[in-house]
């Protein structure tokens, strides 16, 4: 089961590159803990939101902190950060109760498979509203 | 002038915690530091409950940081959960990265200036990834950034590896102990730099690394630096820096400066990476240089925290003896006492 703390503000730079490879803006995960981790005080609004998705593995969900690649390897066979994530969710296109919902508790419950807990949506509800920045489609897979 | 915001990284969320990784410590925290801010920003890393910050791809980048205004992350060492010299895990801070992502991935990449690294550290294990990896990358950008007391190391290297590496001008290592990047190509601390002679790396210890320390053009000079068991201890692409002197490696013709050293250096506990000289050691002990008063990079103590003194040892650690008796004439129990206070 798995948590991903996502940025709910935007961080912003003067400069337009590091603005686009370093700030991290309102949408984007962050960091992906298990279900049993406690986050710390800062870590929930008005700076974050926590997506819940019971019953999936931590390492399922990890693809969601990529950051986005250039498409070009440098001399060194790397490929440099074009942006600070690949994934964002589009929160501000959700239903209005989902983005009240996370503007007044700062999470969501996302069922996915057989969970049989509370939850807000479903992943096929949800993944609608996850953007891939590079194909700027949105997530279509299953988790 | 400015204030000092200091947050409370604890991957335990023990009492007090601010952020359970540095990453979402940076996320939030990401900004300009010189503006209303008028900011030194800092991240003081805890570990209450045992549990290592596993968090990849520490990137501090889309920060506005000058020579007042700053970051900072470190373990503090007036709390416990720094470690004492070499790698420990309890309730010490550590950042252990090792899942695969899909390229090279890192523990912290600085694309700041001004960025300080103290006290940390860092393990690397990228096992079932075909991607090299990095400890601390200092990329182009992190000019004025210095790291110091942190131990790196890293195991199942799948590609190059590198401890400490990266681009820029006027960064400053020291007391660091990089290990264990044994891969072909891979390196305990490799530096360049646009101008030569910016870069400065004093009493660091590397050991087992395919190549222990790395220059290019001049970028970095080297001081009471000791490479041990590396395939090349010292290497260089046009030259290391002007004025490296006083380092030490057991391959001969090695390590730069007329005044450098060859031989192997006795250690504490070499097979388990416990890399504090043995006070019977008399190759790197008392060989190295006073670096007090360096006009670059003044420090006076050791990786320990302990301050140096007489003529410095060469290395992260500095032997400091008990009322001037070498632990090997103290009891068993009086040397055993001597490490626990090292």
């Amino acid at each position: 089961m798995a948590q991903i703390l996502v940025k709910a503000i935007d961080a912003t730079h003067a400069d337009p590159v590091k603005d686009r490879r370093g700030c991290y803006k309102r949408g984007m995960p962050v960091v992906v803990m298990p279900d049993s981790h406690t986050w710390g005080r800062e870590e929930g609004l008005p700076t974050f939101v926590i997506i819940k998705i019971p019953g999936v593995s931590v390492e399922k969900v990890r693809k969601y902190i990529e950051p986005q690649r250039e498409d070009v390897a440098n001399e060194d066979g790397i490929y440099p950060t074009y942006r600070r994530r690949l994934w964002k969710f589009r929160f501000d296109d959700m239903p209005t109760a989902a983005l009240k919902k996370l503007r007044d508790n700062g999470e969501l419950t996302i069922k996915v498979g057989d969970y049989a807990g509370d939850y807000d949506y479903t992943w096929k509800q949800v993944r609608n509203y996850i953007r891939n920045l590079k194909t700027n489609e949105d997530e279509g897979g299953t988790l | 002038m400015a204030t000092t915001v200091t947050k409370i990284i604890d991957p335990d969320n023990g009492s007090g915690t601010d952020y359970t990784s540095l990453s979402a410590w940076e996320a939030a925290q990401q900004g300009d530091l010189t503006g209303v801010r008028d900011e030194i920003a800092v991240a003081k890393c805890r570990c209450t409950g045992g549990t290592a910050d596993t968090t990849p791809h520490t990137y501090i980048d889309g920060w506005t940081t000058d020579s007042t205004r700053y970051i900072k992350i470190w373990t503090d060492p007036s709390e416990s959960y720094r470690h004492s010299g070499k790698w420990e895990t309890g309730n010490k801070y550590r950042l252990e990265v090792g899942t695969s992502l899909a390229d090279r991935y890192y523990a912290i990449v600085v694309r700041e200036q001004y960025t300080k690294i103290d006290g940390l550290q860092i393990h690397v294990h990228p096992s079932g990834s075909s991607y090299g990896v990095n400890g601390i990358t200092m990329d182009n950008g992190s000019n004025y950034s210095e790291v110091s007391h942190c131990i790196i190391r890293c195991t199942d290297e799948a590609g190059y590896s590198y401890g400490i590496n990266g681009y820029g001008d006027y960064r400053k290592l020291y007391n660091n102990i990089v290990y264990d990047f044994t891969r072909t190509n891979s390196c305990g601390i490799a530096l360049t730099a646009s101008t030569p002679n910016t870069n400065y790396c004093y009493n660091c210890t590397v050991h087992n690394c395919a190549v222990g320390y790395y220059g290019i053009d001049n970028a970095t000079i080297f001081k009471n630096c000791l490479a041990q068991n590396c395939s090349n201890g010292f290497e260089s692409d046009g030259g290391l820096g002007t004025g490296s002197d006083y380092n030490c490696s057991d391959i001969a013709s090695d390590a730069p400066g007329s005044n450098s050293q060859t031989g192997n250096v006795v250690f504490v506990d070499e097979d388990g990476d416990d890399f504090h000289l043995n006070s019977s050691d008399t190759v790197a002990k008392d060989k190295g240089t006073d670096l007090s008063g360096d006009s670059y990079l003044p420090f006076s103590d050791d990786i320990d925290g302990q301050t140096r003194s007489g003529t410095w040892d060469i290395g992260a650690d500095e032997v400091i003896t008990v009322g001037g008796i070498p632990p090997w004439m103290l009891s068993r129990t009086r040397a055993i006492q001597h490490l626990m206070v090292r």
